[in-house]
């Protein structure tokens, strides 16, 4: 799985600031209402779930369906009450992982 | 008009001449006949059953968008307000569309967006994605990129903890589905 591409306003923010986080991961997305070349069904493949926790307490949890865009982004806020790791996962249909992790520091 | 009718008369005795010889030369195998009267019927009924479908498709349709936006509000009636949906009025590209969703809401314990549902009704599957968030970090911001087959009203819902539900809607002119073939 690739490397997803993540952008956050601010890395060390004061503490109780609003922070922007941009994420972006590749992946088909495939509806599962596609057919190939051949006339065969291309089978469903997409990202069915993606949290976020910074210290592993919840930020934002998405149950994305067969309406998300292909490589989906996603842009989301969270309060930097606390420094720590802000994790992210994405799973997809067939159980790959990607992750990713940010260390946020209070300035 | 008479000659007609006597050639008339004249073909039909000589098809049920030929159909009695033939059916002597078969050694009656008169099932075999009755077996492609039921085979053309069952396609027959096939045909009938495919369009009772295609009819009933949109809905059916309707009825799924119905059921999920019913599971998400809970009987409870959704009221417009507090919500920002913010999506373009026309869209080149149905396979990425941008959407923005903010909630009014203090995001505290007692107050407090807890899950939200972008719905698209003439989408093959109307529920587009969902998100759920817990008081403490969370806030009710979001950007991303969704997909439309065509045109239609975009719905945003958002459940607050108490169980009340707000609603907005923003209709999208979609030039290009994402059904597109090749799209």
């Amino acid at each position: 799985m690739s490397t997803p591409r993540i952008w956050l306003s601010n890395k060390s923010p004061k503490k109780g600031e609003i922070v922007t986080v941009r994420t972006i991961v590749q992946h088909v997305m495939e509806t599962g209402f596609r057919k190939d070349a051949d006339g065969n069904t291309v089978p469903q493949k997409i990202i069915n779930r993606f949290s976020c926790t910074l210290n592993g307490k919840p930020v934002i949890s998405w149950t994305p369906g067969t309406g998300v865009s292909a490589n989906p982004y996603l842009e989301f806020r969270f309060k930097a009450e606390e420094a720590g790791e802000l994790k992210m996962i994405w799973v997809d249909d067939d159980r790959a992982v990607i992750e990713a992790v940010e260390k946020i520091t209070l300035a | 008009m008479r000659g007609r009718n006597a050639s008339g008369i004249f073909t039909a005795s000589c098809f049920a001449g030929r159909l009695s010889i033939y059916m002597a030369g078969q050694g009656f195998r008169a099932p075999k006949r009755m077996q492609e009267l039921s085979r053309r019927q069952t396609f027959a009924l096939f045909g009938w059953a495919l369009a009772a479908l295609a009819f009933m498709r949109p809905s059916t349709a309707a009825a799924q968008t119905q059921a999920l936006i019913g599971e998400f509000t809970a009987g409870k009636t959704p009221v417009a307000g507090k919500i920002d949906l913010d999506i373009p009025f026309t869209a080149d590209n149905g396979n990425s569309v941008p959407v923005g969703i903010k909630v009014d809401s203090p995001m505290t314990a007692e107050n407090h967006c807890s899950e939200i549902l972008v719905v698209a009704e003439k989408n093959p599957r109307p529920k587009v994605c969902s998100f759920g968030f817990e008081p403490g970090l969370a806030v009710p911001y979001l950007s991303l990129r969704i997909r439309l087959a065509e045109t239609q009203t975009v719905q945003v819902f958002a459940k607050m903890n108490d169980g009340s539900v707000f609603v907005a809607r923003k209709a999208v002119t979609v030039t290009t589905g994402a059904c597109a073939p090749g799209g």
